[in-house]
């Protein structure tokens, strides 16, 4: 439940407060609560997509006593979620997201701001998606035992909400915790401050020997910890783009591990993705594990030697 | 009219005068601490991208004697309606758009509040030359009276 309030904490009171009127039982469910223009709020849950009363009663009927969101009310949302800021989170909006607390994000529609050919920001916002990120202490141990108790690189392939970033931050505390047998010095370049969200306030426990490289590009935070942060260990989510990928197959004869996550449900279907398949040919990664799904998040289905 | 009356007289006039310059320079002083708060935002915009949080924490460490910030930011009553109310919209807009957008309506608000500014500091001066020339006429009324 404390997950659930950390994601609603920074939306405006009177959103808050009918969010907080829900049952305990059922806020330990949600998984994401989504705000969409002149539509009622969403609650989606693993059993399925509920909505929200204006009194904070949760039901699956669609009905006019349930809690609309306007335009006005949006903007208002998305104001409040940049803690007042959108100057400071105008990159951050541009990319279609906002960081939360203790690795919640809220992801964000409308239509793009297209300066000198790139998207410059976010206009006329459509919709907001709040996803919440819960803490499963020791749900890495299977994972461990599966790629086994000594460290190397792996990448974790699951669709989204099948618990990939969850089980990357309980791997850090693993290999890089105080009681770990053989501890390992950890880098963790997390571009969008979902791993160990430190940029802005709070932050996740991730281990005593780990660094983090909040909101750097991957391929300027692999370079700088190779050369700066003599990792044994480089922790990286949804890796797939050209410079990610080029930086990763430099770093792959320096003596340190990569463990990265990847969109998909299966091996064959990543390596339809060519910078996926690029990593696999070259072997940076010596295991794939796919995991269940969002029906059950952080279980491993297999685990494939490369 | 006695000498009493008169000192009496000569002394409320004096007090109403001075009480005017104090209420004067106070005004002055609300203002320039304004133009110096919008510029020391503006410039943690601009060079540190300072959020909403940061930027009022970073203003409590300045020292502001005429601005508070808890529970809201807010400027002392001593600049009239018209000036509080400009400071309030100017509050209001901080973090509503993107960074050009801020350092562009920060400028704005800083030629209106140096506007304000000189204004006050123009009739402060010109105040304390009245004040006092009707100040020294008091005093050399009291003493023929009483001479």
């Amino acid at each position: 439940m404390k997950d659930f309030l950390n994601a609603v904490s920074l939306l405006p009171k009177d959103v808050e407060n009918m969010l907080c009127a829900i049952n305990n039982d059922f806020k330990c469910k949600v998984n994401e609560i989504r705000f969409r223009s002149n539509k009622p709020v969403t609650l989606n849950t693993k059993e399925g997509v509920f909505y929200c009363t204006k009194n904070g009663r949760v039901t699956v009927n669609f009905n006019d006593d349930l809690y609309f969101v306007d335009n006005k009310k949006l903007q208002e949302i998305v104001f409040s979620l940049s803690r007042r800021s959108i100057h400071t989170y105008q990159d951050m909006l541009a990319k279609g997201y906002l960081p939360l607390k203790n690795g919640c994000k809220a992801g964000v529609a409308g239509s793009a701001v297209i300066k000198d050919g790139a998207v410059y920001s976010i206009s006329s916002f459509s919709g907001v998606n709040i996803r919440i990120s819960r803490d499963f202490i020791g749900c890495s141990k299977d994972l461990i035992k599966a790629v086994g108790e000594k460290c190397t690189s792996f990448l974790i392939i699951g669709q989204p909400l099948s618990g990939k970033t969850t089980l990357l931050r309980d791997l850090c505390r693993t290999y890089a915790g105080e009681n770990a047998f053989e501890p390992q010095k950890v880098v963790i370049v997390d571009e969008r401050d979902e791993i160990a969200s430190k940029s802005f306030g709070g932050g996740v426990d991730v281990g005593v020997h780990t660094d983090v490289l909040s909101l750097f590009p991957k391929e300027v935070g692999i370079d700088i910890a190779l050369r700066t942060l003599s990792p044994d260990v480089i922790v990286l989510d949804e890796i797939g783009l050209d410079d990610e990928v080029n930086a990763m197959l430099s770093g792959m004869n320096s003596g340190v591990k990569f463990v990265a996550t990847a969109h998909g449900n299966s091996l064959d279907e990543v390596l339809l993705r060519p910078n996926i398949k690029k990593l696999i040919d070259a072997r940076v990664f010596n295991k794939v594990v796919v995991l269940k799904g969002k029906g059950a998040p952080t279980e491993i289905q297999e685990v494939i030697e490369i | 009219m006695n000498i009493v009356s008169s000192i009496v007289l000569a002394v409320a006039f004096i007090l109403l005068g001075v009480n005017r310059i104090i209420n004067i320079k106070r005004n002055t002083e609300a203002l320039y601490e304004a133009v110096r708060f919008i510029g020391s935002v503006k410039n943690n915009i601009r060079y540190l991208s300072m959020d909403y949080v940061s930027l009022i924490e970073n203003a409590v460490n300045e020292n502001y004697s005429y601005i508070t910030f808890h529970p809201e930011i807010t400027i002392s009553d001593c600049v009239g309606e018209k000036v509080k109310g400009e400071f309030l919209q100017f509050v209001q807009k901080i973090g509503t758009t993107d960074e050009a957008g801020q350092l562009n309506f920060c400028d704005e608000y800083i030629e209106r509040f140096k506007g304000f500014y000189n204004e006050s500091a123009s009739k402060e001066k010109s105040k304390v030359n009245v004040i006092g020339a009707i100040s020294v006429l008091c005093v050399m009324c009291v003493l023929v009276l009483g001479g």
